[in-house]
C-alpha cells in the first residue's frame, strides 16, 4: 500500500508555499482588496479594512487558529490599519470529545495524483491530522481489503477497476464534519462515503 | 497524533476503553439544564411544521370535524418524533444531508424525483403561507393583503441569503414562541373541556369524504417531507455528530411535542367556535375573522399575530430546505453557514424559490387549490421518503452500532401504513365525489 506522509504541511516546502500565500493574501487584505477566500480559513472568514481599523469576522475551528489569525493580522499593523478588532471573529467550540470514536472517509477521484493533490488541499484546509491515510489504485487493489470496512469493499473495489483513484482518511469523528464537507464540496471527488463511526484506536491499524 | 492525545480528555479515553461499542460509548445522561440548552433544529422543525398553511389546514379541521380528530395528534406524535430522529441521526452518523445520502446510496434515479418531489410542494407551500401572512395583515392593519406579499418575500429572502445563521437560527427559535398564542386563542374560545380530553383519547374515525380530507390534510401538514431535510441539514450546519445523538433527541422530541400541542390548540379554538357555529372556512386569515364576532378583537388579533409569526419561521425554512435539497443532489457547496460568495448556487435556490413563490402568491393560482395539490404531493411522497431512511438507517454498513431500535421502526413503519392509508381515502375521495371544498 502506498501510503502518503499525514502530515505533508510540516514538509519546509509546503509550509514555506502556505506562509507565501498567506502573506499574498494580507498583502491584498491591506490594497483593500478583500473579496478572496483567505489560503486557509477561507469563506469562514473576512478581513476588512474600516478607515484605520482592521476588521476580522467570521469561524475559526480552535482558539489555536483565532490567535494565530490574529498574530497574523497584528504583525501588519503600521502597515494601512493601526488596530485589529476581532470582536466577531468566533471560535466555533462544540462540547463533543475528541479521542472517543474515528471515522473513515472514503474518496475516489480519476487517477492517483489528483487523489494525492486533493489530500494535500483537505489536510491544509482542515489542519486534521489523519490517523491513517492512504492512496489505492490499481497497482496496490489488493491493501484495499485490509482498511475498508467489509461493506465499502466492494464499491470501492468497482470504482479502482474503472481506472479511478481512492483516497481513504481515518480521522477522530468530531473532524469528520471540516474533511468530508472539503472533500465532497471543493475536491468534487467523483463518490465521497463515511463509514460508520467506531470506537477510536489510537495510531495506525 | 500527539496534537490529537493531548487534547483528549483522560476521562473520555477511559470511557472509551471501557465502551464495548460507539453506541455506549457515546450514551449520556442528560441534566433538565442541559436537556434545556439542546434547543435547536429539532425545535425550529417543530416551529415549522405549524406554518400558516398548516394553520390552514388544521383551523379547517376544527371548522369541519370539531375535536372528532384530536386523536389523530396524538397518534401521530411518537410517529413524527420517530421519523425526525431518523432523519437528523443519520446526519448525525455519516455526516451527509438528506439529498447526498440519498444521491450516495440509491443513485440518482430515486434521489432526483425524492427532492423534486420535496422542493415542488414546498415552494408552492411558500406562496400559501406568503398569501396567508399577507391576509393576516390585513386583518391586523385594514391594508390590502396583496400589498404586504412582496415586501414580506423580500424581507425574508434578504434575511434568510445575507444574515449569518446563527443569527437566523437564534431569532427562529424565539418565533417558534409566537405559537403559544394558540394556546391563549383556544383558552378564549371556552371550549367543553371535557368532550376535548374525550375526543383526544378516544379515536373516531368517519368514512365520511370530508372527514377523510380533513385528515389528510392534517397528517399531510404533520408529517412533511421538507423538514426530513431541514432536520438532516440542521444537524450538519451545527455540527452535531454522534456524541450529540441524545441532546439531538431531546432537541427534536420537545419540538415535535410542541408542534403538535401547538396544533391540538388550534383545533380546539376553531373548533369550539366555528364548528359549534357551523362557520365555513377556506384560509387562517378566514378563521381569524370568524373568531371576532363570537371570542372578540383579542382572538382575532391573536390569531392572526400567530400567522405572521409563524410564516416568519417557517418560510425561511421551507426555502432553506429546497435549497439544501438540490445543492445535495448537485454536489454544491451548501449551508445558511456559508456566506453567499461561498455557495452561490445554494443562495441562487433560495432567491428563486423566493421569487416563485412570491409570483404564485400575487398571481391568479388559487392558493387553497394549490394547496391542497401539493398536500397531495407530499401524501405521496413522504411515505417513499420515510422508507427510504428506514432502508438507510437499518443498514450497519451506514450506521454501524447506530441502527435503529425495534421501537422506531415500528413507530416509522406506523406512519407509513397511516400515511398510505390516508392517501387511498382521499383519492376515493376525489374520484367519487371530486375535490373536497
Amino acid at each position: 500500500m502506498r501510503r502518503t506522509n499525514p502530515r505533508p504541511v510540516n514538509r519546509r516546502g509546503e509550509k514555506g508555499d502556505r506562509a507565501a500565500r498567506i502573506g499574498a493574501w494580507w498583502d491584498d487584505v491591506v490594497a483593500g482588496d478583500t473579496d478572496e477566500p483567505h489560503p486557509v480559513h477561507g469563506y469562514g472568514v473576512s478581513a476588512r479594512l474600516t478607515g484605520e481599523k482592521l476588521v476580522l469576522a467570521g469561524e475559526v475551528g480552535s482558539r489555536r487558529e483565532r490567535d494565530e489569525l490574529l498574530k497574523e493580522a497584528r504583525t501588519r499593523i503600521g502597515h494601512g490599519f493601526r488596530q485589529v478588532d476581532s470582536s466577531r471573529l468566533r471560535v466555533d467550540e462544540h462540547p463533543e470529545k475528541p479521542g472517543l470514536l474515528d471515522q473513515t472517509l472514503i474518496a475516489t477521484f480519476p487517477d492517483s495524483s489528483t487523489a494525492a493533490l486533493a489530500s494535500k488541499f483537505v489536510m491544509e484546509h482542515s489542519r486534521v491530522t489523519p490517523k491513517e491515510m492512504a492512496i489505492i489504485d490499481r497497482t496496490n487493489l489488493g491493501k484495499l481489503r485490509g482498511i475498508l470496512p467489509q461493506d465499502y469493499l466492494e464499491d470501492a473495489t468497482k470504482r479502482i477497476e474503472c481506472r479511478e483513484a481512492v483516497l481513504v482518511l481515518r480521522v477522530d469523528e468530531t473532524e469528520v464534519f471540516k474533511v468530508r464537507g472539503l472533500l465532497e464540496e471543493d475536491t468534487r471527488s467523483t463518490w465521497t462515503v463515511t463509514t460508520p463511526p467506531q470506537l477510536a484506536s489510537g495510531g495506525k491499524r | 497524533m500527539a496534537e490529537v492525545e493531548r487534547r483528549v480528555p483522560q476521562a473520555s479515553l477511559a470511557r472509551s476503553k471501557q465502551a464495548k461499542s460507539a453506541r455506549e460509548a457515546t450514551k449520556e445522561r442528560l441534566s433538565f439544564r442541559e436537556a434545556a440548552r439542546a434547543a435547536g433544529p429539532g425545535l425550529i422543525s417543530g416551529g415549522a411544521g405549524d406554518d400558516p398553511s398548516g394553520i390552514t389546514s388544521y383551523s379547517i379541521v376544527g371548522a369541519t370535524a370539531g375535536f372528532s380528530q384530536n386523536w389523530l395528534l396524538l397518534i401521530s406524535t411518537p410517529m413524527l418524533i420517530a421519523v425526525m430522529q431518523m432523519s437528523a441521526k443519520v446526519a448525525n452518523v455519516t455526516k451527509s444531508d438528506l439529498a447526498t445520502l440519498l444521491r450516495t446510496h440509491f443513485g440518482a434515479r430515486v434521489a432526483t424525483p425524492a427532492v423534486l418531489l420535496m422542493v415542488i410542494p414546498s415552494v408552492i407551500t411558500m406562496g400559501a403561507d406568503l398569501l396567508a401572512m399577507g391576509a393576516a395583515f390585513q386583518l391586523l392593519t385594514g391594508v390590502k393583503y396583496i400589498y404586504w406579499v412582496v415586501p414580506l418575500a423580500a424581507v425574508m429572502a434578504v434575511v434568510t441569503i445575507f444574515l449569518d445563521y446563527r443569527l437566523v437560527s437564534r431569532y427562529m427559535l424565539w418565533l417558534v414562541g409566537f405559537l403559544a398564542l394558540y394556546i391563549i386563542a383556544a383558552f378564549l374560545a371556552h371550549p367543553d373541556w371535557p368532550s376535548v380530553l374525550r375526543s383526544t383519547v378516544v379515536p373516531t374515525i368517519r368514512l365520511e369524504g370530508s372527514y377523510l380530507a380533513a385528515a389528510v390534510a392534517m397528517l399531510g401538514t404533520t408529517i412533511s417531507p421538507y423538514l426530513f431535510f431541514w432536520q438532516a441539514s440542521g444537524e450538519i450546519e451545527e455540527k452535531h455528530g454522534v456524541q450529540h445523538i441524545t441532546r439531538t433527541n431531546v432537541d427534536i422530541a420537545v419540538g415535535m411535542i410542541w408542534s403538535n400541542v401547538t396544533a391540538f390548540f388550534i383545533i380546539v379554538a376553531t373548533g369550539a367556535v366555528l364548528f359549534t357555529h357551523h362557520v365555513e372556512i377556506h384560509t387562517a386569515a378566514d378563521a381569524a375573522r370568524a373568531l371576532e364576532p363570537i371570542v372578540g378583537r383579542y382572538a382575532t388579533a391573536i390569531f392572526a399575530i400567530g400567522i405572521v409569526g409563524a410564516g416568519l419561521l417557517a418560510i425561511p425554512v421551507l426555502a432553506a430546505s429546497s435549497a439544501y435539497g438540490i445543492a445535495g443532489l448537485a454536489g454544491w457547496r451548501r449551508g445558511l453557514g456559508r456566506n453567499p460568495k461561498n455557495a452561490p448556487q445554494f443562495y441562487v435556490v433560495i432567491g428563486l424559490a423566493f421569487l416563485v413563490a412570491m409570483e404564485l402568491a400575487v398571481s391568479a393560482v388559487d392558493p387553497v387549490k394549490a394547496l391542497f395539490y401539493s398536500q397531495v404531493l407530499n401524501g405521496m411522497v413522504t411515505p417513499v421518503l420515510i422508507m427510504l431512511m428506514i432502508m438507510l438507517t437499518s443498514s450497519r454498513g451506514v450506521m454501524g452500532d447506530f441502527v435503529n431500535g425495534r421501537l422506531i421502526n415500528v413507530s416509522a413503519g406506523a406512519a407509513i401504513v397511516v400515511m398510505v392509508l390516508a392517501d387511498i381515502a382521499l383519492v376515493d375521495q376525489v374520484a367519487t365525489h371530486g375535490l373536497p371544498a
